[in-house]
């Protein structure tokens, strides 16, 4: 027996070390300096009711040597002592929530895990499934253990239980089984779930259940119409209730993001994201981060998609979750290929291929092997690339979206390889989805296989409709991360029609996507990409006997290549600019341009400066009319001031002044001491920017501001082409207020 | 490198210099205890910034590490107060190993009689200071001292006396408080005759 002094009352207490009913629980600790002891924890009655703890430490022999701990404990109403509220604290937050279904019995046996409370997140998946296995039916004991092992990636071990249909742990399972082995009948087991009439925390679980099912097999009017469904409980105001609410909103945005709704895809997820941080919820953060940062991605903001990526690497690295880990370093393998690197990118995707977990579970597997295949892609080894492709395709129950992903893989290594077979391979292997088909991603694809289609028949305006309509809707969706492709396949399409009808219109056009090409190419820091792209200028101008233009074009590319030492490109346009003094550049301007615009699209790249994008701010517009004396000034209601407007309307004079011998240089752009001008012209208007700087998508906007105009109906009245103008800008780009001229 | 070692460890004995690292959990009382040290014996100290030492100083934490000199009986001691709050790769035993632990003479491990754990983590900081073997040998001093006696005592005099010893990992136990000063002039002592002893057995 050994013997103690309790240190809130001195009253003393004997117990003996080994007959656990002489104590509330006993574990070893000591370390090799101080040698084995055990911690003890016993308790006492007081005439109050409370009980005093005392937490002591013995050696071997029962001999008392430290007190380690002494509390007393209150009595709540229901009989469980306040050790149930220290637990309550201690407990993972994610699994908070579900101990207010605990009934008294439940509480007791909770409280009985072992102390201190402060576990790793191991130590809690393992004590919570010692309870599961001492009360294999008891159903809140399991869904803790479950839903814990479920977060903390522990699904290849849990989805070998066996689940009750109508346990709260079957939600979580059904899950697993999406992930590991979806099918059919996974899809239609979700439908069946009915849990209405469970505890509202157990209701929210199943629609996530089923909001997974229905996500990762596709169903997505069910995800839909399940969505609208749990908005009923969205006047809860609880986190409990809003937490499970928000997990729900954030699958339903991914939906979106599959079908190419990447800007409403971001408005439904970044609050997600967000609320999951706020709360510190694990669970939120890492499943929704996945998907911000997709999406993210998708717009075109690598940096910031890896920022987010970081975050949930973290997390997934607290919680010890080795899938989510998996995932998040093939996402991250994608950015390392979009910005170059690919044989660090390739070699990473290897060795997370041959991962136990991955080979084990269907969704990893596939959606890697597809990332794979991509990046396979842009380091231009098409063989290999279209062997992974046509392995994949070769899954069964391969969902749409991955399917699509495979296939845009493979009509672009049609388009490379000019292989019409691999584009016809594409069109029999469409998949049979009309909801898909008819998403915004749909109409992407199908609209880029056409426009391979009449590249490779040298149809260019096949080519050119069918880009301009995916740009339209690219862009409508915000999605902008191909835009720069998209502008030198449209350059290319021009040209050709150009060399097709001279028509010197086509030229300028394609001197325009030119344009809009290097504005990205300079907002992502990108002086490779720019430098190429001033020389394919410089070769359109010699290929259309504008020796002067080509000779600028030229000269402004050897400044960016010496500016940039870019020393092989310096020597390129070196050659360029002999022969063109030489007069010999025709000769060889078209071959140079046929490989200079096939290098510059779907390509590796080489350039891995930090991108840090800035959005532009235009100050100052003016409109006016080519033929009347209609005119409009607009200024930013944000940044514009009077200097500005004066600044604008004197470089206005100036242009009108020069402009002939301007427009024959084919310039439309121009840096000044004030940031940068931009002028635009169609058949009735003309219309001058300043602006700080120009980003990609404020100069689209400005780019496509007239034609607007021109469409418009009521052009000719002042009053209406204001508020359309105003409107428009406001639109598409900032609010901006008329200024009145004296 | 030996000849570096060897002229270091001439020049301490021709200068009389023992090096202390202090070491324990942190909020045990190690910059308080140092404090009180200095304040035992002159006035002429001085700490790593140059600075007069302070004495009311206000309960603070000790963001990485305080080096503090003095001279007492004519030895010039040298004293490493490092910061309880391990940061893995930031502490100063990740950053500064030569300097505070190779080059140390007696190592002050401390530990809060109220606080049991402080005396259980000992073990740790032993370990991450690799200094398991170096503990149980006469050519380095191992002192315990058990801090906040004036606090209540929740590790029991048999539990400290069990790592005490010849062939343990303490050659010394000192209780202290620093803040009435009491045990404070023991401790003194005792780290002047292990400094002197070990300074005569570096011969």
């Amino acid at each position: 027996m050994t013997e103690i002094n309790c240190k809130i009352c001195d009253k003393k207490i004997k117990f003996d070390p080994n007959n656990p009913e002489t104590y509330i629980h006993k574990s070893e600790s000591g370390n090799i300096m101080i040698g084995k002891l055990y911690t003890i924890r016993t308790g006492h009655p007081t005439d109050s009711g409370a009980t005093h703890v005392n937490v002591v430490v013995i050696d071997e022999q029962g001999e008392y040597r430290a007190h380690k701990d002494y509390y007393e404990e209150i009595q709540s109403i229901e009989g469980t002592p306040d050790l149930w509220n220290k637990l309550q604290r201690y407990i993972p937050l994610e699994l908070r929530a579900y101990l207010a279904l605990a009934n008294p019995e439940e509480k007791k046996i909770l409280t009985a895990i072992p102390e201190p409370f402060n576990k790793t997140v191991i130590e809690w998946y393992d004590d919570l499934t010692e309870l599961r296995n001492n009360n294999p039916s008891n159903q809140l004991l399991s869904f803790l253990a479950v839903r814990w092992g479920f977060i903390i990636g522990k699904g290849k071990e849990l989805i070998q239980y066996k689940y009750e249909t109508n346990s709260w742990s079957y939600l979580l399972y059904l899950r697993l089984l999406a992930r590991f082995t979806p099918s059919s009948e996974v899809l239609e087991q979700a439908k069946k779930i009915n849990f209405s009439s469970a505890p509202l925390l157990i209701q929210l679980e199943a629609a996530l259940a089923k909001a997974e099912v229905y996500l990762r097999l596709s169903a997505y009017d069910l995800l839909e119409q399940l969505y609208n469904e749990c908005q009923k409980w969205s006047s809860q105001t609880s986190v409990e209730v809003k937490s499970g609410l928000m997990l729900l909103q954030g699958y339903f945005g991914f939906r979106l993001y599959f079908l190419g709704k990447i800007n409403e895809a971001i408005t439904l997820i970044e609050p997600v994201f967000n609320f999951g941080q706020i709360t510190e919820n694990r669970e939120i953060v890492s499943i929704t981060g996945n998907f911000y940062a997709a999406v993210i991605q998708s717009s075109g903001d690598l940096e910031k998609a890896l920022k987010i990526f970081e975050i949930v690497l973290k997390v997934s690295e607290d919680m010890g979750d080795e899938r989510t880990r998996v995932v998040i370093s093939s996402n991250m393998s994608v950015i390392e290929s979009k910005q170059g690197l690919y044989d660090q990118a390739l070699k990473r995707q290897q060795a997370i291929l041959v991962l136990p977990i991955v080979q084990a579970e269907f969704f990893l597997k596939i959606s890697i092997m597809g990332i794979y295949a991509e990046t396979l892609f842009i380091a231009e080894r098409y063989n290999i690339s279209r062997r992974v492709c046509q392995i994949l395709l070769l899954e069964e129950n391969l969902p749409t979206y991955y399917k699509v992903d495979v296939l845009s893989t493979l009509k672009r290594i049609a388009g490379k390889t000019d292989s019409l077979e691999l584009l016809e391979f594409v069109r029999k292997n469409l998949p049979d989805d009309s909801d898909f088909m008819d998403s915004p991603v749909g109409h992407i694809f199908m609209h880029d296989l056409e426009a391979i289609d009449g590249e490779l028949h040298n149809d260019w305006m096949k080519l050119i409709s069918n880009l301009k309509e995916e740009r339209e809707i690219m862009f409508k969706n915000q999605s902008v991360e191909d835009a720069s492709d998209i502008e030198i396949r449209l350059a290319e399409g021009y040209f050709k029609f150009y060399q097709d009808t001279e028509k010197l219109e086509y030229l300028n056009h394609s001197y325009n996507h030119l344009d809009l090409a290097k504005t990205i190419a300079i907002e992502n820091q990108s002086y490779l990409d720019l430098c190429r792209l001033l020389i394919l200028k410089g070769l359109l101008a010699a290929e259309s006997k504008l020796q002067e233009q080509a000779k600028i074009h030229f000269e402004e590319a050897l400044k960016t290549a010496q500016d940039y030492n870019l020393p092989n490109l310096e020597r390129e346009i070196t050659e360029h600019l002999e022969q063109l003094n030489k007069g010999t550049i025709e000769r060889s301007a078209d071959s140079i341009l046929r490989r200079m615009f096939k290098r510059l699209t779907f390509r590796k790249t080489e350039d891995l400066k930090p991108k840090s994008k800035q959005k532009s701010k235009v100050y100052a517009i003016f409109i006016g009319t080519q033929d009347s004396a209609w005119k409009i000034v607009l200024q930013n209601e944000k940044y514009g001031s009077s200097k500005n407007i004066n600044y604008l309307l004197g470089f206005y004079d100036l242009w009108n002044n020069v402009r002939k011998n301007m427009l024959q240089q084919q310039l439309n752009y121009f840096t000044v001491s004030r940031g940068s001008v931009l002028i635009e012209n169609s058949p009735h208007f003309q219309l001058f920017a300043l602006c700080d700087q120009l980003d990609y998508m404020t100069r689209l906007a400005i780019q496509n501001l007239l034609p607007t105009l021109e469409n418009f109906s009521f052009r000719h009245i002042p009053e209406e082409l204001e508020e359309k103008i105003l409107k428009t800008l406001s639109d598409n780009m900032e609010k901006f207020s008329k200024v009145e001229l004296y | 490198m030996a000849k570096l070692t060897n002229f270091l460890y001439r020049l301490k004995k021709s200068k009389q210099i023992v090096r202390m690292t202090v070491v324990g959990d942190g909020a045990v009382g190690k910059t308080t205890l140092v404090r009180a040290l200095i304040r035992k014996t002159t006035n002429n100290t001085k700490n790593s910034k140059g600075n007069k030492v302070v004495d009311d100083k206000k309960i603070t934490r000790t963001p990485f590490m305080e080096i503090e000199t003095w001279t007492y009986k004519n030895l010039r001691f040298q004293c490493y107060d490092l910061t309880g709050q391990r940061k893995p790769g930031l502490h100063p035993l990740d950053l500064l190993q030569k300097q505070v632990i190779n080059l140390i003479d007696i190592y002050i491990f401390v530990f809060s009689v109220d606080i049991y754990e402080s005396f259980e983590n000992l073990n740790n900081w032993i370990k991450l200071m690799d200094l398991e073997s170096k503990s149980k040998n006469e050519t380095k001093g191992f002192i315990l001292v058990g801090n906040k006696i004036d606090l209540e005592r929740n590790v029991s005099k048999e539990l400290t006396q069990s790592v005490v010893g010849h062939n343990k990992y303490f050659q010394t136990f000192v209780e202290t408080c620093s803040l009435d000063g009491t045990g404070v002039g023991y401790l003194l002592d005792e780290i002047v005759n292990m400094g002197k002893n070990l300074l005569s057995l570096s011969d």
